[in-house]
């Protein structure tokens, strides 16, 4: 059990910077998600931590040890790959436990521990057959188990349920969150598919180009992004961004003027991009903002209105609803789900609380 | 209908494969057969199995010329060059698949260009070379030239081996305690066995049959190798054909044998399906 600290780290692949100085800690027994899209930089800084790849510039720290210079075989992490990286000319119960073998652990040692893991993970039945006889969850579990016998300081996760269907990922995702809860290890997570990171996280780390654009707990990042990137890639249908300017009562939106109760402007006068989620649209025939309706896509419970808001594309998500194309709908948002974003900066600007 | 027609197929399909095999095969086993027949049956017995099998021929090979010592000179240089051939090209396609090193895209280009020449041009030149190292009329200068074919050979064939598997396999090897030379120790060269065996295959086979070389590179009846006793044998002997066949039975025999035990690996070796990502 360890925490593991990231000092400035930085890495270049020749003139490409890909990792720009990254610092995070991450406490003992946390459950981390790096969640970026690809070419992030997100791989490549769970590789330096697992020690695959060299460290440019910075420390890496797991628990008290400076691991920076380590070879990989010597900093105690487990690691699972998005092809799971079985060796395929050893069954599963070899599989398991040439980790042990390699640390010299005594053979009814290695027999106990490679036993327990399989009972966890429910691979007892397979223990004497070679990776080809699997299927992709049984090869997810394996290589799950591999790092879980170790016992390592650390589990680092590169993609694993990337190469599953979604079924199965489901519930691989549940199977994992139950995992972690059972062992209390420190896991980094990484993934590009948001409801992963969301649904099993206790915290998550936002990467675009090789920079942290935030860390916080998936509510966190979801109610409060950081920024304009952040914005627009959490959040599933995406986040709308209107450019408005701040009025004494409200919101200019081009010719339309939009009242805010509770409303104190961050600075009257200055042009925002304003951001709005797609299921924050209230539909009120009182409302101030016009909708024209384009495209209707009826998902059961909930209609996804694709459309025009003063000549801009938006979308809004609301219980189901029956409409169809070139209707107008009136919409009013709630002040607390708006979120202003600075034009130059891309940065959050919060609303100063009226009091 | 429909299973007359499909009844009709399989035995197509059967009366094909027995055709191809007899082809191929026949004049193998009618080789082996000849060779276990007497000098005074050979001409009379034409049956599939000789009348009266005798071992006459085999023995009289090695009174009437030195096939023992050439068997083993040629035992000799197939093994180095197949070992050699084994361990440096293993080494050498593993760095050029998995390490960037200065010269590596040279190393690759002076790989493919080496197959644009045939061997017979290079054979001169070597031999001089080979001469004036003072290795002339050696069975190790005989090895080196074989290794000239058999190397670059090797070294592509591995290559594509190495290429195909999943670097992570490494790595997760790395992670659970190997250093890199233990993780290509204990999971790359296990996984690479049936590419290597057909290496193995093919350098013996390159230089077991090897006929030029040795006839360029070899005087003294001492270092001949087995390929040209047979040359001996036949211009000596050109009418005792159990003889002949029994010199050639006994070039064949060692390769059918390894054949046998390794034909597993070969075809894998040759499919090139080692891993499945």
């Amino acid at each position: 059990m360890a925490k593991i600290q990231l000092n400035q780290v930085q890495k270049n692949y020749g003139s490409v910077q890909v990792v720009k100085g990254i610092s995070l800690t991450v406490e003992d027994g946390e459950f981390v998600a790096f969640l970026g899209p690809s070419g992030c930089g997100k791989s490549t800084t769970l590789r330096m931590i697992a020690g695959l790849e060299e460290v440019g510039t910075g420390s890496i720290f797991i628990g008290n040890r400076d691991v920076t210079r380590m070879e990989p075989k010597d900093r105690n992490v487990g690691m699972v790959f998005q092809n799971y990286a079985l060796y395929p000319h050893k069954t599963v119960k070899e599989n398991l436990g040439f980790g042990l073998r390699m640390r010299g652990v005594p053979k009814d040692e290695i027999e106990k521990r490679v036993m327990e893991a399989a009972t966890m993970l429910s691979l007892g039945e397979l223990l004497n057959r070679k990776p080809k006889q699997l299927s992709g969850g049984q090869m997810q579990r394996v290589a799950l188990g591999r790092t879980l016998v170790r016992d390592a300081d650390a589990f680092l996760l590169d993609e694993p349920l990337s190469n599953l269907d979604a079924k199965l990922r489901a519930q691989m995702r549940i199977e994992l969150s139950q995992l972690h809860r059972k062992l209390r290890k420190t896991m980094i997570y990484v993934t590009h598919d948001q409801v992963e990171a969301m649904t099993m996280a206790d915290r998550v780390v936002i990467m675009h180009g090789g920079v942290v654009q935030q860390v916080g707990t998936p509510l966190e990042i979801f109610d409060k992004p950081a920024n304009l990137f952040v914005a627009s890639f959490v959040g599933s249908p995406e986040m709308n961004f209107i450019d408005v300017t701040a009025t004494q009562s409200g919101l200019q939106m081009g010719p339309v003027a939009v009242p805010l109760d509770d409303w104190n402007p961050p600075e009257v006068g200055k042009v925002y991009r304003l951001g709005v989620r797609p299921e924050h649209f209230i539909v009120d025939p009182t409302g101030s903002i016009e909708f024209v309706v384009d495209v209707v896509e009826q998902l059961g419970t909930s209609t996804l209105l694709i459309g025009t808001i003063n000549g801009s594309r938006a979308q809004l998500q609301t219980p189901r609803l029956e409409a169809g194309y070139g209707d107008r709908l009136r919409l009013r948002v709630e002040t607390r789900n708006l979120h202003f974003f600075d034009k130059q900066t891309g940065q959050r600007v919060d609303l100063v609380a009226r009091g | 209908m429909k299973q007359a027609l499909k009844a009709i197929q399989k035995i197509s399909f059967w009366v094909v494969v027995l055709a191809l095999l007899a082809y191929s095969i026949f004049p193998i086993y009618w080789m082996v057969v000849t060779s276990f027949r007497s000098t005074a049956t050979i001409t009379s017995d034409s049956g599939l199995w000789p009348q009266d099998p005798t071992f006459e021929n085999f023995l009289g090979l090695n009174r009437l010329f030195n096939y023992s010592e050439q068997y083993m000179n040629s035992l000799i240089v197939a093994t180095s060059v197949t070992v050699i051939t084994m361990l440096i090209c293993t080494l050498v396609a593993y760095a050029i698949a998995r390490r960037n090193f200065k010269g590596r895209k040279t190393l690759t280009i002076a790989l493919l260009f080496s197959y644009m020449f045939p061997p017979l041009l290079t054979l001169i030149p070597l031999y001089v070379y080979m001469v004036k190292a003072g290795l002339g009329d050696t069975l190790i200068a005989l090895i080196i030239v074989e290794l000239t074919v058999t190397m670059p050979l090797g070294i592509w064939m591995l290559w594509g081996f190495f290429k195909s598997m999943p670097f992570q396999l490494e790595e997760a090897a790395m992670i659970d305690g190997c250093s890199r030379l233990g993780a290509f120790v204990r999971i790359m060269l296990p996984l690479a066995k049936p590419g290597m065996i057909t290496v193995a295959i093919f350098s013996f086979l390159i230089s077991w049959n090897g006929y030029l070389a040795p006839t360029v590179m070899i005087e003294s009846d001492s270092n001949k190798t087995l390929q040209m006793g047979l040359t001996a044998v036949s211009a000596n002997m050109t009418s005792q054909w159990g003889l002949l066949m029994a010199a050639c039975t006994m070039i064949v025999a060692p390769l059918v044998v390894g054949f046998l035990l390794l034909n597993r690996y070969f075809i894998q070796g040759l499919a090139g399906a080692g891993v499945k990502g």
